[in-house]
């Protein structure tokens, strides 16, 4: 389907290719912006090209910023000793968005997948270890000014890969490497939970 | 267990139906090709969500609704220990989706646990004589009906192999490899140790079937056969660090096969009667109740941890045992007397003696 199609085919068309996106909603949302005002149509479109233009790696965590350094790296509050290590931006929101963690963060954009042809060179792993090399140059080279790496990868047999593999690598370098507990739901009840979680929350279970 | 009620829509050959099917032995009978197998299958799917034929999900749709982009439905009322649930699977665009009383599942393990079913097919009977595949998957469809959780660490496992794989063909470096070694032996000591719990509550069972059937005193032995030396009693710890060992010896071979040669993959499920090996030496006679002798064991055992009965499907099974087997397995289906699906041409040879229900099956339509 080429540019020489009706404007309302092409927006379907430009619509169904966003993910989880199918024909039906595609056509549903184009014959909604068709029907709002204009300036829901200019503002949307504002903010696609914005994206885009504006919108690029912060060169520290690299995460998704339009300043860099991005707006958590520059915030004075935040301790600098602990390295949140997440897979995606929407990860980084998810950990951030419950307050708990006060430290800053490192984007991966991925986890290792042989299947799918994502080794280490494919992830900002690289721009971690340089992260931990200047921090530890930057106090003088006595000590890892970076205390804590917390690896905040999703419990499936992709994200452990990625977890054995960068506390292997992170470790030589100086900081602890710990991993996020993985277990029983706050608010959940126990008899719904399934068998594997229940036997992660056992081994990693705690004195009260 | 109990399918109260089973609704057919647009699947395989079969006429859109609702079907109530007895308590106990419900008979299908008809001639060949005429869809009995496929309500099995569809029993199967709605347990299983899988079906134990069919290669692409497509397969399982009436071709007429597949070339006109349709679904087909598979939905059944099921009473599990007097609480029932709705199942119900939809199989649209190549994709399928599990319902239990009409809402998405969230993890499988939980649409499982309230109905198991167990296949017994004529393919079962070749199974303990021909390569270590189809034993490997006898007893992983075992293991699963026993544990539902086994599926995702079956499922992890394989993934763990196809990435250790994927890194064997690329060349990858030491440093991945090891990453996956790792992964392989964590994923496969789990896998190796259902396995091992399986084949231990299993052998007592199947012995004192084989017993049953036979009388001829030659002692039914399992044993699973992977790591050297490993005992049946063996930790899941114990597996992970002989799995480590022999993993990491497999390097320099595996590196030049670019393929892994450990693990639970390559393992196979020993056989013997006495001292001789069944997979080499037994007879048909013996293979075959030997078969039976599994299929019996995996039921009891099934009864004894769950307390409730699974669904029985047999498919045309009476047709390849000996009128003494055949006599054999219908005393069992009395004795146990939970529900059961059968197929046949020959319904007078059923002689269970079962508060029975008989379907007839003429070209995909199913007459009560």
């Amino acid at each position: 389907m080429g540019t020489g199609a009706d404007p309302i085919t092409r927006l379907i068309h430009e619509l169904g290719k966003l993910p989880g996106i199918g024909e039906r909603t595609a056509t549903r949302l184009a014959f909604h912006v068709m029907r709002a005002p204009e300036s829901l149509a200019q503002g949307l479109a504002q903010a696609l090209l914005d994206v885009k233009a504006k919108v690029r790696l912060c060169s520290s965590c690299m995460n998704l910023t339009e300043d860099d350094p991005c707006a958590l790296c520059a915030d004075a509050r935040r301790d600098p000793g602990l390295l949140c290590v997440v897979a995606t931006p929407a990860d980084l929101l998810a950990v951030d968005r419950g307050g708990a963690f006060r430290g800053r963060y490192h984007v991966l954009h991925g986890v290792l997948s042989p299947l799918e042809g994502i080794g280490p060179d494919d992830l900002r792993i690289g721009d971690l270890v340089r992260r931990l090399r200047d921090a530890e140059a930057a106090s003088g080279g006595t000590a890892q000014p970076i205390r804590e790496v917390i690896l905040a990868l999703s419990p499936n047999v992709e994200g452990e890969a990625t977890a054995l593999y960068l506390a292997r690598l992170l470790r030589p370098l100086g900081p602890r490497v710990t991993r996020i507990a993985s277990g029983v739901p706050i608010g959940g009840e126990l008899e719904y939970v399934d068998q594997v979680t229940i036997a992660r929350a056992l081994e990693a279970r705690r004195e009260v | 267990m109990l399918l109260r009620a089973l609704e057919l829509t647009a699947f395989r050959n079969l006429a859109d139906t609702v079907l109530q099917p007895g308590p106990q032995l419900n008979v299908l009978a008809g001639d060949n090709a005429q869809g009995k197998t496929n309500l099995l299958e569809a029993i199967y799917l709605l347990g299983t969500l899988r079906s134990f034929r069919a290669s692409k999900l497509g397969e399982l749709m009436r071709w007429d609704v597949e070339a006109q982009g349709g679904s087909a439905r598979v939905a059944g009322r099921v009473d599990t220990r007097g609480i029932e649930r709705k199942h119900e699977v939809t199989i649209q665009a190549g994709k399928k989706v599990a319902r239990l009383d009409g809402k998405g599942v969230r993890s499988p393990t939980d649409y499982f646990k309230w109905l198991t079913t167990v296949l017994f097919t004529p393919d079962d009977l070749g199974v303990l004589r021909g390569s270590p595949g189809g034993r490997r998957r006898l007893l992983d469809r075992a293991v699963f009906n026993r544990t539902p959780a086994y599926l995702g660490e079956h499922n992890d496992y394989q993934r763990a192999l196809k990435s250790r794989n994927a890194i064997l063909k690329d060349g990858g470096p030491d440093d991945m490899l090891e990453i996956w070694d790792f992964h392989l032996a964590r994923y496969g000591a789990r896998v190796v140790a259902r396995r091992l719990a399986y084949i231990a509550e299993l052998e007592p069972r199947v012995a004192a079937g084989y017993e049953a059937i036979t009388h001829t005193g030659l002692r039914a032995r399992l044993a699973y056969q992977g790591l050297e030396g490993l005992p049946l009693e063996a930790s899941e710890a114990d597996i992970h660090a002989a799995l480590v060992a022999a993993i990491g010896r497999s390097r320099g071979r595996d590196r030049a096969r670019q393929f892994s040669s450990v693990g639970p993959h390559a393992d196979d499920l020993g056989l013997w009667l006495d001292d001789r090996d069944v997979r080499l030496y037994a007879s048909q006679g013996q293979t075959r109740a030997l078969a039976l002798a599994l299929k019996i064991a995996e039921i009891r055992l099934l009864r004894d941890v769950h307390g409730s009965d699974p669904i029985l499907l047999l498919d045309d099974v009476s047709s390849e045992l000996d009128p003494q087997r055949n006599a054999h397995l219908f005393d069992f289906l009395d004795e146990v007397a939970c529900q059961c699906f059968l197929t046949t041409t020959h319904p007078e040879y059923v002689r269970a003696r079962l508060n029975r229900k008989d379907y007839r099956v003429v070209n995909g339509v199913i007459e009560g």
